[in-house]
């Protein structure tokens, strides 16, 4: 047995290339890339979950109806000023022209219905473009400079918005404006974006000291640099579960301050002010207000399991070793 | 009354991850007699915290126990009910935790956490002053200032204090085998040199059988009766402590003794090439040919039995 | 740092934060187009009179000498005249703020209670019918909007089978209790009208129920997934291998850990309750402040929506240093750190 030591003794060079030769093919065969490793881990987080594929299939059901709602609707000129008296409040269930009933001008409720889908999802979307990008650069540069002046000043700021509750800021500043959709939207990306700000601030904060972030900042990166490459991915986690949620939130502001009138006008078949349109006629023509409301909880029921859908992907869960 | 007091028999343990169910633990063997110390030693992941934690029970949720049997004083461990269970944990088996900072819940003091062990391990729990006997025990794992440690919250302690807080927890009543689980890896070097002569201290006064998990090669030769190598998920080789020191016979088993830095010469060693198994498509036959010098076909099919080499000396290996 | 010096700091804050949001909302509200003044007025006023107005209230004057005679004023407790109650929105607050603090008072009550009662019977029983119910129950109630539920309830629990009143605060024919703290249901009392507190809270019950429903949902999911969490970490399981009897570690070592992210919530769920509260006494016809607020924002009746800001800020802000220090009760960490 000592012979064997003497031999590994004088190869002593070749062994080492060998040896890294060995590790790097155990490396390609185990993981074909530490990203699609990753995305394989997290798929089978998220879709250990049955809710959070039917989360994943309701929410896609909703863009779909969103982008192509009007063109496969039976009565597409519903969808504004429109009047059939004659037709007015027929019930649901009972005519199959009009499967979901009529409302108080005669109007296709399922028409109408689907048509809102896109006032709901388009501003969800534009909500979160404008506050997700604006509120993590915020919260990026806030807390790689941390305990200095800019972290004070940008968070101060991003407090103020968070002084009020959300609904209460948009009913106000929308109030102020004009009752438009735009301004609506306008109003909920004017406070939401430092919700996204306090995230992205939490996470790299907490992040600032470690080991990765200092060994970057002596190799001499920019700033720039360790804050999107080093820092971001990082918080990809929270901010893309809280985006998946929040999406049902602005939905519900949305819906909330078209119900009250100052988002949508009638005749705009937003759910909103759909719901706000029958709810005089709730105790007896139920299926004006009902049907668009339980459109708008299908919408942000479906963003709900697929955020917790995307909250378990992105844990890091506990197990043996 | 059997003079085993722990026999476990080929065990097999895994657990369920993302990428199916793996295989850690493989046809275990395992026995510690009573007033014996028996060490475990082996690298990183090779299974051995997975054994201690399915003696007594506190696998996580996605572990699998395939097959075997863990007989404790007569009785198999994973066919008892509740109550024996919670019994076995009070009065018959403790463990001191690798990782003292994880194993102490944060939002209690240091007092209502011993109060509650004290009470329920303890025959006379009920009448008991805590204070005094966690003082008491506070002083024999030599803690400073005890008073303070006891009135504190485990964030405000060092990872020394920690540990010799979970050692006193281990302590607080007699037990039939404690297990310590690589008690010093998770302190800091400076630290480590106390806690390991405070449980060599306690090995060494104390009557009762312990399993000492440790890498620290130079305390388990010293304090312990006879030695389980562990690799792969499985025992490779297993003697008295002198005989595995003196007289290594398996390739993993001699690696690691001689890739051991020793004070007294022989310069640096070269480790032992290769990785850990990969425990979903773990390597046929031996878990440890892919690393070995000496493999042969034989060594790819087949796993190895425990054959005695000498007296009290079994190795698992096909090419002796 | 201890308990005083935390909420001290929050407190300081809190303040910050709210001079700045006065600021801010002051500042949008005077850079919006339309005339104040002349909103107010009868329009064949003659403009010598409107300048001697605008003189009064300050308009010609820089903007920020204005906030500041503003700021004045509001501590004072002037807050401005309503343009459409027609007096001062002062009176407006006194009369009907009350009335809303009852509601949100009575919805919190429900909301905290439920949520903890659901939550821990999720998440003591996970995976079992108990736990799959709760979860339902939990998803339907983040989903749909409060105002939805309003609807709901009032549709079918007061028309439909007339269990509850659908609107208002009292019944006509019960004696209005004299007003000694402005508080309905308080005031019945103290006058031994058991009665009519009765009718009180039968009215409140149904937009109670409806405000508490989303967060009551909320935090009882988080409590149910904190359960689910701590119960995978170590010192759980350590605590499991010393043999402690599970009723301890359930109710005292997991419990306590698996409601900070719940509890840190629900300061926020009782903030979207200020805002649904709008939503909802719309609903219900509750005469409160916020229904009062809605019929100012639809109006554009500029010092009213100053004044509601402001108030719900100064609501939030007490809520969240509330909460904020109950959770620093739970955790001792965070008194230590002092974030």
């Amino acid at each position: 047995m000592a012979e064997e030591h003497n031999e590994d003794k004088e190869g002593f060079e070749e062994d080492e290339e060998k040896v890294e030769e060995k590790v790097e093919e155990i490396f390609e065969e185990r993981e074909e890339s530490p990203w699609k490793d990753a995305l394989k881990r997290r798929w089978y987080r998220f879709s250990r979950n049955p809710l959070s594929l039917v989360g994943l299939a309701i929410t896609i059901i909703s863009i779909f109806l969103a982008v192509f709602g009007e063109y496969i609707v039976p009565y597409p000129e519903h969808g504004g000023h429109f009047r059939n008296y004659p037709d007015r409040f027929i019930e649901p269930f009972t005519n199959w022209s009009y499967p979901l009933g009529t409302d108080n001008y005669g109007r296709d409720v399922l028409t109408r219905t689907i048509l809102g889908f896109r006032y709901s999802i388009r501003m969800a979307f534009v909500v979160l473009s404008l506050v997700v990008p604006s509120g993590v650069v915020v919260g990026l540069v806030a807390g790689y400079h941390k305990d200095t002046w800019v972290d004070t000043l940008l968070m101060r700021i991003s407090d103020i918005f968070i002084a009020v509750p959300p609904l209460v800021l948009a009913l106000s500043i929308t109030a102020m404006l004009e009752p438009e959709p735009f301004y609506a939207m306008m109003a909920i990306s004017l406070m939401w974006w430092p919700w996204y700000a306090r995230i992205a601030y939490n996470n790299v904060s907490s992040l600032v000291n470690e080991e990765f972030v200092k060994s970057a900042e002596i190799m001499g990166d920019s700033k720039l640099h360790i804050m999107f490459s080093e820092l971001l991915p990082n918080c990809t986690g929270p901010i893309l579960t809280k985006m998946t949620l929040d999406a049902g939130w602005v939905i519900i502001i949305g819906a909330s301050l078209s119900f009250v009138g100052l988002g949508a006008q009638p005749p705009t078949p937003d759910l909103g002010t759909m719901v706000a349109g029958g709810s005089d006629y709730l105790a007896h023509q139920w299926w004006v207000s009902i049907f668009p409301a339980m459109a708008i909880s299908f919408i942000i029921l479906g963003f709900n399991l697929l955020g917790d859908g995307i909250q378990d992907a992105f844990e890091e869960s506990g197990g043996g070793s | 009354m059997p003079e085993k007091l722990l026999d476990i028999k080929d065990l097999n343990v895994g657990y369920k991850t993302y990428r199916g169910v793996t295989s850690v633990l493989y046809d275990l063997n395992l026995e510690v007699n009573r007033n014996e110390t028996v060490g475990v030693i082996g690298e990183s992941g090779c299974g051995k915290t997975t054994t201690m934690k399915t003696i007594n029970q506190i696998l996580a949720d996605n572990a699998v126990i395939k097959s075997g049997e863990v007989n404790f004083r007569g009785n198999d461990v994973l066919k008892m009910n509740k109550k024996d269970l919670v019994k076995l944990r009070r009065r018959y088996v403790s463990m001191i935790p690798q990782d003292p900072t994880a194993s102490l819940n944060p939002l209690f003091k240091v007092k209502t956490q011993m109060k509650d062990i004290l009470k329920y391990s303890r025959e006379d729990g009920e009448d008991l002053d805590f204070k005094e006997e966690t003082i008491k025990l506070f002083n024999s794992v030599a803690l400073a200032d005890p008073e303070r440690v006891y009135d504190s919250y485990p964030f405000q302690l060092s990872g020394g204090m920690r540990q010799r807080v979970c050692i006193a927890m281990s302590l607080a009543a007699p037990k039939a085998l404690l297990i310590a689980d690589e008690p010093t890896t998770n302190l800091d070097v400076t630290i480590q040199n106390q806690v390991l002569r405070l449980i060599g201290r306690i090995l060494d006064e104390m009557n009762f059988s312990a399993i000492l998990v440790s890498q620290a090669l130079g305390l388990v030769k010293k304090f312990v009766d006879r030695i389980y190598v562990f690799y792969g998920g499985t025992v490779v080789e297993t003697a008295i402590t002198e005989k595995i020191f003196n007289n290594p016979i398996h390739p993993y088993t001699r690696g690691l003794i001689e890739s051991t830095p020793k004070l007294t010469g022989g310069g640096f060693s070269e480790g032992i090439a290769g990785q850990t198994p990969d425990y979903i498509e773990p390597p046929s036959g031996c878990r440890f040919h892919p690393r070995c010098p000496n493999q042969s076909e034989e060594c790819k099919t087949a796993k190895p039995e425990m054959v005695e080499i000498e007296k009290d000396h079994y190795v698992a290996c096909w090419r002796q | 740092m201890d308990m005083k010096k935390y909420i001290g700091k929050r407190l300081f804050w809190a303040v910050i934060s709210l001079i700045g949001l006065s600021m801010f909302i002051f500042y949008f509200g005077r850079i919006i187009p339309g005339d104040p003044i002349r909103m107010m007025v009868d329009p064949r006023t003659p403009e010598s009179v409107v300048e001697e107005l605008q003189r009064s209230l300050a308009l010609d004057r820089p903007i920020y000498t204005q906030y500041f005679i503003w700021l004045r004023r509001v501590f004072q407790g002037e807050l401005g005249f309503s343009i459409v109650t027609r007096r001062s929105v002062t009176t407006d607050v006194k009369r009907y703020l009350p009335r809303t603090l009852e509601l949100i008072f009575y919805a919190s009550l429900i909301q905290i209670v439920g949520s903890f009662l659901l939550g821990i019977f999720a998440g003591s029983n996970i995976n079992k019918w108990q736990d799959h119910i709760t979860r339902i129950f939990s998803y339907i109630g983040v989903s749909i909007p409060a105002f939805v539920f309003a609807l709901i309830f009032q549709l079918v629990l007061a028309h439909r089978l007339g269990l509850f009143p659908g609107t208002g605060a009292l019944t006509r024919g019960f004696p209005v209790p004299t007003e000694r703290t402005g508080f309905l249901g308080l005031d019945a009392l103290l006058d031994g009208h058991i009665n009519t507190f009765i009718n009180f809270v039968h009215h409140a019950t149904l937009p109670a129920v409806a405000l508490a429903i989303p967060g009551m949902a909320q935090v009882a999911r988080m409590i149910r997934s904190g359960m689910i969490t701590i119960n995978q970490k170590e010192y759980i399981s350590m605590a499991r291998g010393f043999g402690l009897p599970e009723r301890t570690i359930r109710f005292k070592y997991l419990l306590r850990p698996s409601i900070i992210p719940g509890v840190t919530v629900l300061g926020m769920q009782i903030a979207m309750m200020l805002g649904n509260a709008f939503l909802v006494e719309m609903v219900f016809r509750w005469p409160g402040f916020s229904r009062h607020a809605i019929n100012a924002m639809l109006s554009s009746d500029l010092n009213t929506i100053v004044a509601t800001v402001m108030i719900i800020g100064i609501m939030f802000a007490i809520i969240n240093i509330v909460v904020d220090t109950l959770v620093a009760y739970i955790d001792p960490r965070i008194r230590y750190s002092g974030s």
